[in-house]
């Protein structure tokens, strides 16, 4: 007969190895704290969240006061300001146009018509005089006026009643 | 056993996803993390402190505005908000007259149409608390418009002369545009007194005729605006004004003030 052990045997009980035992608490407090700056960074989400829409809001109040207080007198002044420097800059005083006919015209010759475009700061002079010969020393003489930055001659002709010599000039203003 | 032993990677494994996918987004995902928001938040103190800083120096500059009527009032004389062409004739007249000059027309034209530009856009330097990123057209500075006087006068050279000094001094801003000066009387319709017939023999006399074309301008009041509030002028707490002694130096010929006087007729047909 077959003997049958009936004796339980005693279950040893087995210690887990020590790197097990702390890897566990270790990956428990990993995950822990995970959890824990989850928290966190959704709490202080909330929060700049909060304090974002306070800023907004004393911007936006902030912002209004200032698109309707006196900020409007300040920039049209600065705007007029910047406008009239800018115009007193690009003026050109028609002085300047009677002084420099006044010193370049030749005592022999004299002016019909003068004529001066602002834009384009050209003269147009009309002259008279008695001879070729003076024409040329007059276009000389406007020639040698620092005043004037170029020179176009027009017609020259000879009036058959006055004989004098009729001639344009066309002078740019420096 | 096996599956405490499988537990310590699932764990680790487990931190690593819940890092990625819950933590770090936490964190920062571009647009609703902490470090995003932190960064927004800086943002709009920033855009805060800027506005306070502007309407803190707009109130110091309204305030120095204030302070000096005079001033102001010779800017806006000098490049007006209105056209006042009643004053124009006015001061034309009166310095014509000052000069012996006579007059034969006098008008003032209306300003050149504006050319109508699309409006320039701008993107995230908007200040507009209700669309800070979008595109919003941009209202520019309004420039000035120019309008004409013309006018025809007669007199020697000498009070033409006088009286181009007294207009280039005028303290309202103007530019002769166009000058035709010939030697005779005018032979335009409604000339008066002596100017009746074609240019006469008048070489020998100092009588000029000029057709002036004067150059006037307006421009309209500047208002605050998305635009231009980041202007430069809002930086400082002290208005530039050297342009306004620059006026009053250049500019001395000080323009009339114009009164209607007696106002209503009763026959409005009679003389």
């Amino acid at each position: 007969m077959s003997s049958i052990n009936l004796v339980v045997e005693e279950e040893v009980q087995r210690d887990y190895p020590s790197f097990l035992q702390n890897g566990l608490v270790t990956a428990s407090v990993i995950l822990i704290l995970l959890l824990a700056v989850y928290g966190g960074l959704v709490y202080t989400n909330q929060k700049l969240t909060a304090e974002i829409q306070s800023v907004h809001s004393q911007y936006t109040d902030e912002y209004s006061k200032f698109l309707a207080g006196n900020a409007n007198d300040v920039i049209d002044f600065k705007n007029r300001s910047d406008v009239a420097r800018s115009l007193i800059g690009q003026n050109y005083s028609t002085k300047n146009v009677f002084n420099q006919a006044e010193s370049s015209v030749l005592p022999t010759v004299y002016l019909d018509s003068l004529s001066y475009n602002g834009k384009t700061r050209t003269v147009e002079l009309a002259c008279v005089t008695n001879g070729f010969n003076m024409e040329a020393k007059q276009l000389l003489g406007f020639k040698e006026n620092s005043g004037f930055s170029s020179l176009v001659l027009g017609k020259s002709v000879i009036d058959a009643k006055t004989g004098l010599v009729n001639f344009t000039v066309s002078l740019k203003m420096k | 056993m096996k599956i405490k032993l499988l537990m310590v990677p699932s764990m680790i494994l487990l931190a690593i996803v819940l890092g990625i996918w819950l933590v770090y987004p936490a964190y920062s995902n571009g647009s609703t993390g902490v470090k995003d928001h932190y960064n927004q938040l800086n943002a709009e103190r920033a855009k805060l402190a800027s506005v306070q800083g502007k309407s803190g120096n707009a109130n110091k500059l309204s305030s120095q505005l204030e302070s000096m009527p005079a001033d102001k009032d010779t800017l806006y004389e000098f490049v007006p908000v209105e056209m006042k062409e009643s004053e124009i004739i006015d001061n034309l007249n009166k310095m014509a007259a000052d000069s012996g000059l006579l007059i034969y027309g006098l008008s003032v034209s209306q300003p050149k149409m504006d050319v109508v530009e699309a409006p320039v856009t701008v993107s995230s330097t908007s200040l507009d608390p209700n669309s800070p990123t979008s595109d919003v057209p941009v209202a520019t500075l309004p420039k000035e418009k120019s309008f004409a006087a013309n006018m025809q006068i007669s007199g020697s050279y000498a009070q033409m002369k006088s009286f181009f000094d007294k207009v280039d001094t005028f303290a309202r801003y103007n530019s002769m545009a166009t000058m035709f000066l010939k030697k005779g009387l005018s032979t335009a319709p409604g000339a008066t007194g002596t100017a009746t017939s074609s240019t006469t023999d008048t070489t020998a006399l100092d009588v000029l005729t000029a057709n002036l074309e004067i150059d006037f301008n307006v421009l309209d009041r500047a208002t605050l605006s998305d635009g231009n509030i980041t202007d430069s002028v809002f930086a400082n707490s002290i208005l530039d004004t050297k342009v306004i002694s620059q006026i009053k130096s250049q500019y001395s010929n000080a323009a009339l003030k114009l009164d209607v006087g007696q106002e209503g007729k009763a026959n409005p047909f009679l003389p």
